[in-house]
């Protein structure tokens, strides 16, 4: 019965932080392409191509029901493949809502392999975190891009501004505290989602949590880690929201 | 001083400058339905713009101005290829606008500065960065740039607020950012859309005495659309108006204003129309000699003479009273409309009763344009 060490609490917030932030970096900036896209191929868009948008838009609605689409149609043998196989320890776990997420970190084993070159580790949870968020953050930043008033973009092709400028000098900046805000969200989910990437020996706070914490009956630890997590979400919202102010000139009080 | 230099003896000059400056011909434009639960083919094609042609001269102020749905909107964006004619053609100093491909479009906005009525300024950007965008866009290097934004501030008078964001800024000032804006390539065009319509009276003053300033020193045709007679009477040259996609008529705005020949203009007139207060009751026929007969004068087109010499209206007696009315100069016409109650009795004898030749040759002998005899008050009961 031994509480595990203060360096070990430090390993396992870094990893918690690498795979979250890698991951937020990787999907922010590919869910941002495509929003791009799908903001301006959308019909009356600046780019408008009606088929592409909705083959995209297709695929990113399955790109985000996968896990729900596996669950339902072989909840039951994935789970005892799953717990049989990998996963071993997890047959105890509360799965709950993690199971889709859980899903597709397995389904996805092979293209991490292909990626990283192992389906162990840190490095290994990032393929299928950064997969998991890119549809979602996606349609976040693709919400935010459909607010920018229409006559702005009017008024910027009205001045003579060519296409990607619109793109770049226009909508980006307008919908900046909205994408913002929307980074904010997709960070902490991440942050939450990493803790289930112990399946893959990936470590992390959630990783502390449940081998100390569940496995071993210590609730301190279990406590000390919510502890922990909280305080990391807590700044992570605080810190998006100044950043988004910081942003915001839209209210008169500056 | 162009204008002096050409009828120096350039001729080629003088037809370039004499060309219309803008020309439609038979623009068309039809959305397809909107019936989208019906099915697409089910949606009968809305008509915005029906077979408009028409002219708009170099440097002039151009209105149009039509009911909300009129398809104004739709028109004044053909001009910069905002939108596209279904059919017929938009002429720009004798460029079809329509065949243009991207970089030519492009260069073609730059010489069309374009206001809204809801200014379409960036947020995220101050005064300085949302006047400076244009230019930046065009490749200007930022020692040009900052030179240019800064003068066109001044013009505007807004020096001061240059780091300002929009959102600190009143209506008015917002529409001075968006004047300026638009003017920084030095357009030989600018498009108006319902520029004033968000602005208070007194704002829309400002902007609008503005806009005329412009016009006068830097050429520059304007065509503005708006919903609002006032603004047509303030500051355009010409007028076109517009309803259901049609063009009901066209001309001088003290035309329209001292004779609209459309329905759609009368009714566009009429809030600024002086009519008699409501509580005065008429009656068709003079009941006795002293009942009051109720005449409107017009002058349509004062000449060059400002204003009405009073000694006129000696015609109808002494005991006439003028019940309302008045008399506006409109880029150097005089034009107007007055009621007066005139005792029957006091008319020439040769007059009552008042039938049309009577009406005529009263009309002569006030030197109006039109009279017309809108009733009768009856005799005070004693």
């Amino acid at each position: 019965m031994s509480l595990p060490p203060l360096d070990k609490y430090l390993q396992a917030f870094l990893e918690t932080l690498l795979m979250a932030g890698a991951s937020s970096l990787i999907a922010i900036v590919a869910g941002l392409a495509l929003a791009i896209v799908l903001h301006t191929t959308a019909p009356g868009g600046l780019y408008a191509r009606p088929r592409l948008y909705r083959g995209l838009s297709a695929a990113v609605n399955i790109g985000r029901a996968i896990p729900f689409i596996i669950l339902l149609v072989a909840l039951l043998p994935v789970t005892r493949a799953i717990v049989g196989t990998t996963l071993g320890t997890w047959a105890a776990v509360n799965i709950g809502r993690a199971i889709p997420f859980i899903i597709l970190l397995v389904a996805l084993l092979p293209v991490t392999r292909a990626i990283v070159g192992t389906t162990l580790g840190t490095w290994a949870a990032v393929v299928p975190l950064s997969a998991n968020l890119i549809p979602f953050f996606a349609r976040i930043a693709q919400v935010s891009l459909g607010e920018v008033d229409g006559g702005l973009v009017e008024a910027a092709r009205a001045m003579g501004l060519r296409r990607p400028q619109i793109v770049r000098q226009v909508l980006l900046p307008e919908a900046l505290p909205g994408l913002i805000g929307g980074m904010t969200v997709s960070v902490i989910a991440m942050v939450n989602a990493s803790a289930m990437a112990g399946a893959v020996g990936a470590g992390g706070l959630g990783d502390l949590a449940i081998r100390y914490g569940y496995e071993r009956y210590e609730t301190r630890v279990m406590f000390e880690v919510i502890v922990i997590l909280v305080a990391l979400v807590s700044v992570l919202q605080f810190g998006g929201e100044w950043l988004a102010r910081r942003a915001d000139h839209r209210r008169s009080i500056s | 001083m162009k204008v002096e230099q050409a009828a120096a003896g350039e001729p080629h000059a003088i037809d370039a400058l004499q060309r219309p400056h803008i020309v439609f011909e038979g623009v068309r434009k039809h959305y397809p339905g909107t019936g989208r639960g019906a099915g697409r083919s089910a949606g009968e094609p809305v008509h915005a713009l029906q077979a408009l042609s028409f002219e708009v001269a170099r440097a002039e102020v151009f209105g149009i101005i039509g009911r909300s749905g009129a398809g104004k909107s739709t028109l004044l964006r053909t001009i910069n290829a905002l939108e596209r004619p279904s059919s017929g053609r938009v002429l720009v100093d004798g460029t079809d606008v329509a065949t243009l491909d991207e970089d030519a479009l492009v260069a073609l906005r730059r010489r069309i500065g374009m206001i809204f009525q809801h200014f379409n300024l960036l947020s995220s950007r101050t005064v300085y960065e949302n006047v400076a965008l244009p230019l930046q866009a065009a490749g200007w290097r930022p020692a040009l740039v900052r030179a240019r934004v800064d003068e066109l501030l001044a013009l505007v008078g807004l020096a001061d607020k240059s780091g300002a964001y929009p959102a600190q800024l009143s209506g008015g000032q917002k529409q001075r950012v968006g004047i300026a804006r638009a003017l920084v390539h030095e357009p030989e065009i600018l498009l108006c859309d319902e520029a004033t319509s968000a602005l208070d009276p007194e704002t829309t003053q400002s902007i609008l005495e503005l806009l005329r300033e412009i016009n006068r020193k830097l050429r520059l045709t304007i065509v503005l659309i708006t919903h609002d007679m006032a603004v047509i009477r303030e500051v355009c040259d010409r007028v076109l108006v517009l309803d259901q996609g049609r063009l009901q008529e066209i001309g001088e705005v003290w035309q329209l204003f001292a004779a609209p020949r459309s329905e759609a203009a009368r009714a566009l007139l009429r809030p600024l129309r002086q009519a008699l207060a409501a509580d005065l009751e008429l009656v068709a026929a003079a009941d006795g000699p002293e009942a009051v007969a109720v005449l409107a004068i017009g002058w349509a087109d004062g000449g060059s003479q400002q204003g009405l010499p009073l000694a006129q209206l000696q015609v109808l007696g002494p005991r006439a009273r003028l019940l309302q009315g008045g008399l506006d100069c409109m880029r150097g016409r005089s034009q107007g409309r007055l009621l007066v109650g005139v005792p029957v009795q006091d008319l020439p004898s040769s007059l009552s009763p008042l039938s049309p030749d009577a009406l005529t040759s009263l009309q002569q002998a006030l030197g109006a344009d039109s009279l017309q005899l809108l009733g009768h008050v009856p005799a005070p009961a004693r």
